[in-house]
Parts: C-alpha cells; structure tokens; sequence
C-alpha cells in the first residue's frame, strides 16, 4: 500500500470487498467433472450434394457428394444421414444453413458447398465443414481442376473432413498399385495395374508382354512415379527393374530384386542377385 | 502432434436449473492448437451440446446451488 496515494488503495480496497464474495461464491459454484471412459460412436453427418447454377455443375456436385458420402461410411467412423431426412434444400444450405433444421434430423457435422464449370474444362469446387451443434464453421476451402479430376477432389474434399473432424490424416486420396493375374496356371500374364483405393479409375500400365512383379511407388511423387519389376519371360532369369513415369519407362543397368525408392526418393535401391548366388544391396 | 496419453481438454459448460447445458465454452486454457486435441476438444464440445446429455444426471438441490461445471476430458480410454 503506498501512502502518496491512500485514495488508490482505498478505492482497491473497496472493490475487492465487493467482489470478494462474489469470487468465492464462483468458485463454490464450479463443479469439476473428469471424463475419462472415451468411446467412439461414428459421428453423424450430413452431405446434401453440392449445389451448382448448370446442368453439369449439379451433376458433378451430385457425383462428388456420393463420393464422399461412400468414402466415409467406407470408414466406419462416420454415419451419413439419409438424404431422405434433410428439411432444407442443398442449395438453401450452400447459401447459410439453418442449424435447427439440421440439428433435429441429427446430424452433428453438416458439408455444403458449390460446383461450378469453368470455360477451358476447370472445375471449381467449394466447400464447407460445420459443426451443427455450436453452429460453427470448422473448414472453408475451395479447389480448381480439370473437370476429368472430379473424383480426386471428391476424395481430398473427404481426407479434410476426416483430419478435421477426428484429427489424424485421411487416406482417401489414396491409388492402389497392383499386379493384375490372369491366364492359366503355366501360362500367367501379369500387368502392372492402378486403381483409386475406392476401386475406381481402375487402369492397366502395362501390356502383359513382359511379367511385372512388386510394384513400389515413389517415395516422394508417387503421382508420376512407379517402380515395377519386370521380367522378359517366366522362365527367363534377366530380370530388370524399370521405373514407369505417366509416359514412358527407364531402366537399371542390374540385374536385381526387390526395388524401392531411398526414402528421399532420389535414388533407387535394389539388391542385386549375379548367377552365383549371393546378394548385395546396391543403388 | 500429441499421443493419445497427452491430450486432456477442458471445458466450462453453464447450466440452467432443469440441469439443461446452455453454454459451453472453452477451458482456461483455451481452445488446444495442436490438430489431434483439438478435434477431442470439439468431439467433447458437441458431445455437451448434444440434447442426448441433458439434462444432466445431478441431484436437483445441487443444481440450485451450482451451475457452473468444468468438465476435463481425456481420450486414454481408448489405450490399452
């Protein structure tokens, strides 16, 4: 307390008389409830499909919808409402949604948003994640791509919602490489295949004229980048790794097995196997 | 990123005399940075939001008395 100024401290005193019991009677007030038996329940949400101002735009806002919807209750962690359930319209919900209309069917996170189709073959896609019962938006984004791209972003508009909502990294942008089998038991033809990980946008990128043994993708591009090891015949012993590029293919100088990408992905490792029998690792 | 083990959110909910949550809002500590909390944070969010926890199961004498609760959530359920 400082005597030059009483009038200070008086006034400080006063206060804190006043609020004094006021403080303690908050803190009377404030129960203290710990929750530690977490479970899991897939959370509800709905996904009207996007809205769009053409015929196309409603289309692919339609299509990117059931995709995400799909790949979430794929998931299990999520529960899509029926669509039969909504009370507002999509495009009514892409302007501002209204929560209570979404609350009473349930849903706890909503997804609206908005296609449109832009001259030159681009696709812009917006699209928003909500929090129905704080009534709060939680992600706002928006993506351009070539139209023929729909899926994938139908599959990142799905990855965000998954690290949002449940905060780990989502897997949906995800392809499969494969070997595809076919033919008779001593007459095998294997080819070198891709699919997106829901089963779509499934290709062959190889012929089948040579047999294509353990794919690696790129470590690092492995939107352009794939390692296959292909073999001249089945009988033959030369085997050679190649790694296939979107159009065309290089080659290793070795003989070997087993080839990856360094973690980097700058290199290509693999272990070499001469006739006499032994391995290295080599790069 | 934080483990599972890590994570502890808090949350002040106010309620009413029925033992209705009407408010919730963040801890002191505010709302968690860190992606992996703060989705605990927002699942223990509309989990007090949800109509299914109201009201809450407290004797009504003690709702007379109190109606401010800090609930501390943490996910170490789910490690076993």
């Amino acid at each position: 307390m400082s005597l030059a100024t009483p009038w200070v401290s008086r006034r400080t005193l006063l206060a804190a008389a006043a609020l004094a019991p006021a403080v303690a009677r908050a803190q009377q007030q404030t129960t203290v409830i710990d929750v530690t038996r977490a479970r899991t329940d897939p959370i509800p949400i709905a996904i009207p499909d996007l809205a769009g101002a053409t015929g196309d735009a409603q289309r692919l806002g339609r299509d990117i919808a059931r995709v995400v919807v799909n790949n979430l209750r794929g998931s299990g962690l999520f529960r899509p409402i029926d669509r039969q359930a909504y009370i507002q319209t999509p495009e009514a919900a892409a302007q501002t949604p209204r929560f209570q209309d979404w609350r009473v069917i349930g849903a706890q996170a909503l997804v609206t948003g908005r296609t449109e189709v832009q001259p030159g073959g681009r696709l812009r896609v917006e699209f928003r994640l909500w929090d129905v019962l704080p009534e709060t938006q939680l992600q706002g984004t928006a993506y351009t791509a070539d139209i023929n791209n729909w899926r994938q972003i139908a599959h990142v508009i799905s990855d965000v919602i998954y690290e949002r909502l449940l905060g780990e990294r989502g897997y949906f942008d995800t392809r499969i490489a494969y070997i595809s089998e076919t033919g008779p038991r001593d007459r095998r033809t294997r080819r070198l295949a891709i699919m997106d990980q829901d089963g779509e946008n499934h290709r062959f990128l190889t012929d089948g004229r040579f047999q294509a043994l353990t794919p690696r993708f790129h470590s690092q591009r492995p939107a352009d980048r794939l390692h296959v090891l292909r073999r001249r015949s089945a009988a033959g012993v030369p085997v050679r790794s190649r790694h296939r590029a979107a159009g065309g293919a290089g080659q290793l100088p070795w003989h070997d097995a087993l080839p990856r990408f360094s973690p980097d992905g700058r290199e290509r490792g693999a272990r070499r196997r001469p006739r006499r029998g032994y391995q290295h690792l080599h790069r | 990123m934080l483990g599972l083990q890590d994570i502890q959110v808090t949350l002040l909910a106010v309620v009413d005399q029925a033992g209705v949550i009407r408010e919730v809002r963040p801890g002191p500590e505010g709302v968690p940075r860190d992606p992996r909390a703060r989705s605990v944070y927002e699942a223990a969010r509309r989990a007090l939001l949800d109509p299914a926890c109201s009201p809450l199961p407290v004797p009504r004498e003690r709702l007379a008395a109190v109606n401010n609760f800090e609930f501390r959530f943490t996910p170490r359920g789910f490690i076993r």
